[in-house]
C-alpha cells in the first residue's frame, strides 16, 4: 500500500522534466533567462542529474561572458571531460531542438523550483518514517520537535534565508566585536587616529570620516535640485571608487548619451573645462593631457550603461548580471525619477517608494552598495521623503550654499572657497543633520571637500 | 536573439556532425574545435564572409600539396575569435592562396609548352 503510495507521488508530484527542459532551453537562447535562471536556481534544483549538469555548464560559461549557445556548450562540457560519448550529448541535443521558445521563463523556473521543494518535503516524510520506526523509546514531544523545526524550514524559508541560532548570534557578535577592536588597535597604531573605511570612498575625506565609506548592502540616496550636480555628484563618486581605488562600479544614467557621459570624464580626469572639450576650443598640449587622462579610464573599473528606458525591474536584472560577471561593488542610477512606470495607474511617490525599496532589496541580495539620485522639489524638500528615508541607509542632499550664509556664518569664512553643502540627513551607522561645505567646480566637472584656511 | 527554428535545427546538426566525426576519429582535436569554432561565429556573428571566401577559393583548388597542408596549419593556430588576430591571418592566408595559384598557372603554361 506505502509502496504504491510513494510510487503514485513520484510521478505526479515531485518532478517536471518538462518545466526543466524548458528552464535550460531558455538560458540557452536569452540572456534575460539566463541572469534569471542563475540567480534563482541551483543544480539541486533539478530532478534529472543530467539537467542539474547542463545547467551548472550553462552557468559556468554565463559567469566568464560566454553566451551559452550548444556549440559552447559541446565544448565546455568536453574540455571539463562530462561529454566522451556522442550519446552524452542525446538529452541537451534534445533540450536544444525542441524547446526553443524562452517566453514565462518566471514561470518555469518557479515550477522547477517547487517541485524541488516538494522533493526534500517527501525526503523529510521519509526520513521521519524511517526514524519513527528506529528510535521508538524517545519521547514524542522530541520527535515532534525535532519534525517541526526541519518542517518550518522547509516551507518558511527559501534556501538563501537563515535562522542564527543563539550560537550563531554569539559567534556573529564576537567575531563583530573582535575586528572592531583590531581595527580601532590599527587606528591607533598605523593610522594614526585616522579611521579607515569599513565600504566604499565616498571622495570626501570628512564624509568618509562620518558614514566610514559606501557598504556592502547599503542604499544611498543623493537628492539634488535640477541643474544642482546630482550627475557630477554620481561621476565623482564613481572616479573615487572605480578610478582611484580601483573596485568595479556599475553606472546606470536615464538620460545622458554616452557621448556626453564620455566628454564629462574628460573634463573630470584632466581638470579642463567641459565647456571647451565640448566645443573643441583647446590647445594641442591639452589634447594630449585629456588623452593621457582618459588612459586612467581605461584601466579603471567604470561600466557605463545608458538606459533611458530604466524600469526597476531592468535594474534587477542588469546588476545581477554585473555582479556575476564584473564583480561590480557598487552601482549608482542617475536618476530614479527618470525611470519608467511598471504600472501607470501609480502615482509618483507610490512609484519612487516602490523604485528605493527593490533597490534596497538589490542592495542586500546582491551584497553591494547602490546609489539612488533624485531630484528634489523647487524648495528643496524630497518628494516621497519619508518613505524614502526609511529605505535609506544614508540619505544626502546636494545642494548650493545661499550668499546670505556665505555672508553670515563665520565658521564658512574658515573655508577656501567653499561653494556647495554635502547635507547628511540620515546616516543608520552614525551622525546625521550634519553639513559639510564642498567646493564644487562646475567647469571641470571636480568636487572636494572645501579646504581649510 | 533566439534563432529561426530551421537555422537552429540545421546549426544543431552541423554541431553533432563535426562532434560525431571527432568522435569516430575522422576528424583531429583541432579540426572539431576550428569547425565549431567556424559554426558559432558564422551562425551567432554572421560576420565570417572574408573567412568563408578564402575557405571557398582554398577547397577549390584543394590538392593536399604542401602549400594545402601549411594553409591547413595557420587555419587550425589562428584566434579567429581576436579581430586583429583574424585579419593577419586572413591575409597570409590569402598570401599563400595568390602562391599556390601563381604555382598552378606556372605548371599549366610549361605543361602546355611540352606538348606544342
Amino acid at each position: 500500500m506505502n509502496t504504491v503510495l510513494w510510487e503514485g507521488l513520484e510521478k505526479d508530484l515531485l518532478f517536471d522534466l518538462e518545466s526543466e527542459r524548458r528552464v535550460l532551453s531558455s538560458m540557452m537562447h536569452s540572456e534575460e533567462a539566463c541572469i534569471e535562471g542563475y540567480s534563482t536556481l541551483s543544480a539541486a534544483d533539478f530532478y534529472s542529474p543530467k539537467h542539474g549538469t547542463i545547467f551548472e555548464l550553462i552557468c559556468s560559461l554565463f559567469d566568464r561572458e560566454i553566451r551559452p549557445t550548444y556549440v559552447e556548450l559541446l565544448k565546455e562540457g568536453h574540455s571539463l571531460g562530462i561529454f566522451t560519448n556522442p550519446r552524452d550529448l542525446e538529452e541537451i541535443k534534445y533540450i536544444a531542438e525542441h524547446y526553443i521558445d524562452d517566453e514565462n521563463v518566471k514561470y518555469w523556473i518557479s515550477r522547477v523550483k517547487d517541485k524541488s521543494r516538494l522533493r526534500k518535503y517527501e525526503s523529510f516524510l521519509r526520513t521521519r518514517y524511517q526514524r519513527l520506526n528506529e528510535e521508538m523509546d524517545r519521547e514524542a514531544e522530541q520527535i515532534l520537535m525535532e519534525a517541526e523545526e526541519e518542517l518550518t524550514n522547509l516551507t518558511a524559508l527559501e534556501i538563501d534565508d537563515r535562522i542564527d541560532t543563539p550560537e550563531d548570534m554569539s559567534r556573529l557578535g564576537y567575531e563583530e566585536v573582535e575586528r572592531r577592536f583590531i581595527r580601532y588597535k590599527e587606528i591607533q597604531e598605523i593610522h594614526k587616529g585616522v579611521l579607515p573605511l569599513d565600504g566604499l570612498p565616498t571622495g570626501f575625506d570628512n564624509l568618509n570620516h562620518i558614514t566610514l565609506g559606501y557598504k556592502q548592502g547599503d542604499l544611498i540616496i543623493l537628492g539634488a535640485q535640477t541643474g544642482h550636480g546630482k550627475t557630477a555628484f554620481a561621476l565623482h563618486t564613481a572616479k573615487e571608487v572605480a578610478v582611484n581605488s580601483q573596485h568595479n562600479v556599475l553606472y546606470l544614467n536615464t538620460e545622458m548619451s554616452r557621448q556626453q557621459i564620455a566628454l564629462r570624464w574628460g573634463a573630470m580626469l584632466s581638470a579642463i573645462d567641459h565647456d571647451r572639450i565640448r566645443s573643441g576650443n583647446i590647445s594641442e598640449t591639452e589634447l594630449s593631457i585629456i588623452f593621457n587622462s582618459y588612459s586612467r579610464l581605461r584601466q579603471s573599473g567604470f561600466y557605463s550603461y545608458p538606459c533611458p528606458n530604466l524600469t526597476p525591474e531592468k535594474t534587477i536584472s542588469i546588476a545581477r548580471k554585473f555582479r556575476v560577471q564584473k564583480k561590480i561593488d557598487l552601482m549608482i542610477i542617475d536618476y530614479i525619477g527618470r525611470m519608467d512606470k511598471i504600472d501607470p495607474r501609480l502615482q509618483e511617490w507610490q512609484m519612487l517608494e516602490q523604485i528605493v525599496k527593490t533597490q534596497k532589496m538589490l542592495a542586500q541580495n546582491l551584497n553591494i552598495a547602490v546609489m539612488c539620485l533624485v531630484q528634489l522639489n523647487p524648495d528643496g524638500t524630497l518628494q516621497g521623503a519619508k518613505r524614502m528615508k526609511n529605505e535609506a541607509d544614508l540619505l544626502l542632499k546636494l545642494a548650493p550654499i545661499p550668499r546670505e550664509e556665505m555672508d553670515e556664518n563665520e565658521d564658512l569664512k574658515n573655508y577656501i572657497n567653499p561653494n556647495y553643502y554635502v547635507i547628511v540627513e540620515k546616516n543608520r551607522d552614525g551622525r546625521s543633520g550634519i553639513r559639510l561645505p564642498i567646493t564644487f567646480d562646475l567647469q571641470k566637472q571636480t568636487m572636494k571637500d572645501a579646504e581649510r584656511k | 536573439m533566439p534563432l529561426d527554428k530551421n537555422l537552429e535545427s540545421i546549426y544543431i546538426r552541423a554541431a553533432n556532425l563535426i562532434y560525431d566525426l571527432n568522435f569516430r576519429r575522422r576528424i583531429s582535436e583541432e579540426e572539431k574545435v576550428f569547425l565549431l569554432n567556424l559554426l558559432e561565429r558564422t551562425i551567432y556573428k554572421k560576420d565570417e564572409s572574408k573567412q568563408l571566401e578564402i575557405l571557398k577559393r582554398w577547397m577549390a583548388g584543394y590538392n593536399n600539396s604542401e602549400l594545402d597542408q601549411i594553409i591547413k596549419a595557420t587555419l587550425l593556430a589562428a584566434d579567429w575569435s581576436e579581430e586583429e588576430s583574424a585579419a593577419f591571418n586572413t591575409q597570409v592566408i590569402v598570401d599563400l592562396l595568390e602562391a599556390r595559384e601563381d604555382m598552378e598557372d606556372e605548371a599549366d603554361k610549361s605543361g602546355g609548352e611540352e606538348f606544342e
